[in-house]
């Protein structure tokens, strides 16, 4: 299990790049690091099965310290539950100060991902808990 | 979910980002201010409350989360604390996983202990990392006498610290130029020239530098050339390439250059006789030019060379 409190680096990181170049400044950094440091990743979810990316995100909260996913897919979609986002938890049990746009992260990274992946994303929730969902695209483009 | 299980992967990826889009003294306030007086508050808090020791005690326990392998020694009477790190889980990882983005990933540690430290009034006095995972670093309270530390478990006695290449950090300060820059001086009013690897003798005859790679350099009588040594290198080149070395001037002895990719960062030139070669990649990376991209192909020794002299053009 890694330190968690490599969460507090993701936390100013974003505070920082706002702060000091704009929230479209910040928005192109995630977005980047989704379809760049995460590109062999999101390839590999393009034409692998919902169940298979399904079982990548379980592994992946497997290894993120305290959290609390539940993480289920169907055919056309794969549905990520946070009961504990882990990195929430562990900046409020330290009383750190979170950037009220800590939960975009996960939209503007895991969005430019799924795009690699003929999928779409989405997030209801947030500030600890959320449902996050990845959804296929048909060839055209169009949800199934 | 951006998790900390890989971290230190987009860390790297991070530094190149704003780097690129920002520049380089953009990344220096990032280290500085993001993770220096930001992340890192919990050093700083407990720096205030407990000085040295408090630092000793959080550098602690960072090791048990990050299950760093290192020694951490506190001597107050010498108002020292030091750290003495065999393998850097940080570092560790980028190699584990081919990772490297950024110019060089082990000068963010300065970059946030050094802003962490002058808000308590504290510095680091010297500091030196192999690029292999290893380094040390001494800290002290600024404007008291201190004294540096003689140890058993100094890193530079561990044989592998023969391993990479060397950064020296002299009162928070980088002790040498960037690499691009160390190469612009040597070269002077000269251009690079690569080699006709078949044919080595032509090109040398310019007044140009000459750029070959190690296995042909030991077929040539050139001086004053830089010279690549090939990716992954083999024992017997090397010490070839010393015994060549050890008959000449330092005035006529090539410039040595090398990827250090992840997964052949480990050499141990000086054991060969050797000095340690340049690095090459910051020289890529500062250049915008390709430099390692771990899901491609590896590229050939002439092709290094063609990036290398792209890099180098003025």
């Amino acid at each position: 299990m890694s330190a968690p409190d490599f969460y507090f680096g993701n936390n100013a990181i974003f505070r920082h790049i706002h702060d000091r170049f704009g929230m479209a400044a910040l928005v192109r950094y995630w977005r980047e690091l989704g379809a760049g440091y995460y590109k062999a990743r999101a390839l590999s979810w393009r034409a692998a099965p919902m169940s298979a990316i399904a079982a990548d995100w379980r592994t992946y909260f497997e290894h993120e310290p305290q959290a609390q996913v539940t993480v289920t897919s169907d055919e056309t979609t794969v549905t990520l539950d946070v009961a504990v986002c882990p990195a929430i938890k562990h900046l409020r049990d330290c009383g750190r100060d979170i950037v009220p746009y800590f939960c975009d992260h996960c939209d503007h990274v895991t969005s430019a991902m799924a795009e690699l992946a003929n999928c779409r994303f989405e997030r209801s929730g947030g500030n600890g808990s959320c449902r996050q969902r990845i959804v296929r695209l048909s060839v055209a483009g169009r949800e199934h | 979910m951006l998790g900390v299980q890989d971290f230190c992967g987009y860390y790297d990826w991070t530094f190149h980002h704003v780097r690129k889009h920002f520049g380089e003294a953009a990344l220096k306030e990032l280290w500085a201010a993001a993770i220096g007086t930001d992340s890192q508050l919990h050093y700083i808090e407990n720096g205030k409350r407990a000085g040295l020791r408090g630092l000793y005690d959080t550098w602690n326990q960072t090791g048990v989360d990050e299950k760093c392998d290192w020694t951490f020694t506190l001597d107050e009477s010498s108002n020292i604390l030091r750290w003495d790190m065999r393998q850097c889980p940080s570092k560790g990882f980028l190699l584990k996983n081919n990772l490297h983005t950024d110019e060089d990933y082990c000068d963010h540690c300065i970059g946030w202990v050094k802003s962490a430290l002058g808000t308590i009034g504290m510095e680091m006095v010297h500091h030196e990392h192999n690029h292999c995972g290893q380094c040390w670093g001494e800290m002290r309270v600024k404007g008291k006498p201190y004294t540096s530390l003689n140890l058993d478990y100094d890193i530079r006695k561990d044989p592998n610290w023969n391993a990479g290449f060397l950064d020296e950090f002299i009162e928070q300060e980088k002790a040498a130029p960037h690499p691009t820059e160390v190469v612009r001086q040597w070269l002077g009013d000269r251009r690079i020239v690569i080699v006709d690897e078949a044919d080595p003798g032509e090109s040398t005859r310019t007044n140009d530098v000459a750029l070959m790679s190690a296995q042909t350099y030991l077929r040539t009588s050139s001086s004053r050339c830089a010279v690549l040594i090939e990716s992954p290198p083999d024992e017997q080149t090397l010490r070839g390439v010393a015994a060549k070395l050890h008959d000449l001037e330092m005035a006529h002895q090539p410039l040595l250059l090398y990827p250090y990719l992840p997964q052949w960062v480990a050499v141990r030139f000086v054991d060969m006789g050797l000095p340690r070669p340049l690095p090459i990649l910051p020289i890529l990376i500062r250049a915008g030019v390709e430099a390692h991209d771990p899901l491609a192909t590896l590229p050939s020794t002439e092709e290094w060379m063609r990036r290398i002299a792209k890099a180098l053009e003025r």
